[in-house]
């Protein structure tokens, strides 16, 4: 199946003509399911958050300081994730969909371990407990299988 | 966290939450997160640490979601709460097969395991740094026998060669897989412990990787 970045791709359209969409991680020796687009992802942006991974075609993944995420908010909708401990990683927080949420823990592929993918963090307002978690998948961050 | 079922991304059979313990320096870390420093590998997430991992395998036909937990060095302080335990349906048991210290204690863990767990969980005993054999001090048939003796399985692993760290978690997966359907034998509902999602599933059926 061929694997497209995220700015060749039209995903409403894909969408609608009922295509699956894989999320894989950018690495071209792993490519690991990290998970399936779903139109119940919303898409941020963000112009605070940290440096991620960015995908490229032919090349090595560079770093870049992206500003458009997919928030995800259970965390069981990916197949392949490491999330990382809490860690002072952003001192602004950053305006999520519903909430402001306090970044302190880093995406990563769960099976070569490269990244950051994105972010995650707890909505300033929730108890410091993982299941307040929310994701943050950047947009660039991972190629497209479509 | 729920497993409720519904959203049309959500395509898998079973999800399971497995705990990694044992005392400090075993290499808990090490069997989550590689310690391979390079640009997409940074220092800082080796330095953080993972604190948990989702991985999706297939086993025995069926799609089946880990959430795997590392205890993040409160094994230090024997502060690892009942809360921890809550709903884990595997705990492995690591010791170091370069430190007898570490074997010697796995009795310990074990006990405050069953005193903490739920008491189906099934427990999974692994001796870590088998790739060591120069400093090695317990020996693979010493953990064959303790685990023969807590009935509980046993592997050893090296998180350095990546040594049967995937068979830990797919021989733990399929032993709880196995203890489910059998759980399950005249239930044909949800599961007695309510992990079983697949009564909701839409059947979508995609390879994990």
């Amino acid at each position: 199946m061929p694997l497209e970045l995220s700015s060749e791709i039209d995903l409403e359209k894909l969408q609608s003509e009922d295509h699956n969409v894989i999320l894989r991680c950018p690495f071209k020796q792993c490519n690991t399911r990290i998970i399936k687009y779903s139109p119940s992802f919303i898409q941020i942006s963000v112009d605070n958050a940290p440096q991620t991974v960015k995908a490229t075609k032919d090349e090595l993944p560079t770093i870049e300081r992206p500003t458009n995420f997919y928030q995800i908010d259970n965390v069981w909708d990916f197949d392949n994730i490491g999330v990382s401990r809490p860690s002072s990683i952003s001192d602004d927080p950053i305006i999520g969909h519903d909430s402001t949420v306090k970044i302190d823990r880093l995406l990563i592929c769960s099976e070569c371990d490269k990244g950051p993918l994105g972010f995650a963090g707890i909505p300033t307002d929730k108890e410091h407990h993982h299941t307040n978690l929310k994701y943050f998948l950047s947009c660039n961050s991972t190629m497209y299988e479509v | 966290m729920s497993a409720k079922t519904g959203a049309p991304s959500r395509a898998y059979d079973m999800i399971m939450k497995l705990l990694l313990v044992g005392d400090s320096g075993v290499g808990k870390s090490c069997i989550l997160l590689r310690f391979v420093e390079d640009k997409f590998n940074p220092s800082f997430i080796t330095t953080i640490g993972i604190d948990f991992k989702i991985r999706t395998i297939e086993s025995k036909g069926k799609r089946i979601k880990l959430q795997v937990w590392d205890t993040a060095g409160q094994e230090r302080f024997r502060t690892i709460t009942t809360a921890y335990y809550r709903g884990a349906m595997g705990i492995i048991i690591i010791y170091d097969v370069t430190d007898s210290r570490s074997f010697e204690n796995v009795e310990n863990w074990y006990q405050t395991v069953t005193q903490h767990a739920n008491e189906d969980a099934q427990i999974f005993l692994v001796g870590n740094k088998c790739d060591d054999e120069v400093n090695r001090q317990v020996s693979r048939e010493q953990g064959q026998e303790l685990a023969a003796r807590l009935n509980i399985p046993f592997l050893e692993s090296s998180a350095k060669t990546n040594e049967n760290v995937d068979s830990i978690f797919l021989e733990l997966a399929g032993i709880i897989q196995d203890k489910h359907i059998d759980d399950n034998v005249g239930n044909t509902g949800s599961g007695s412990n309510g992990i079983d999602v697949s009564q909701g599933n839409t059947g979508f059926k995609s390879n994990c990787c």
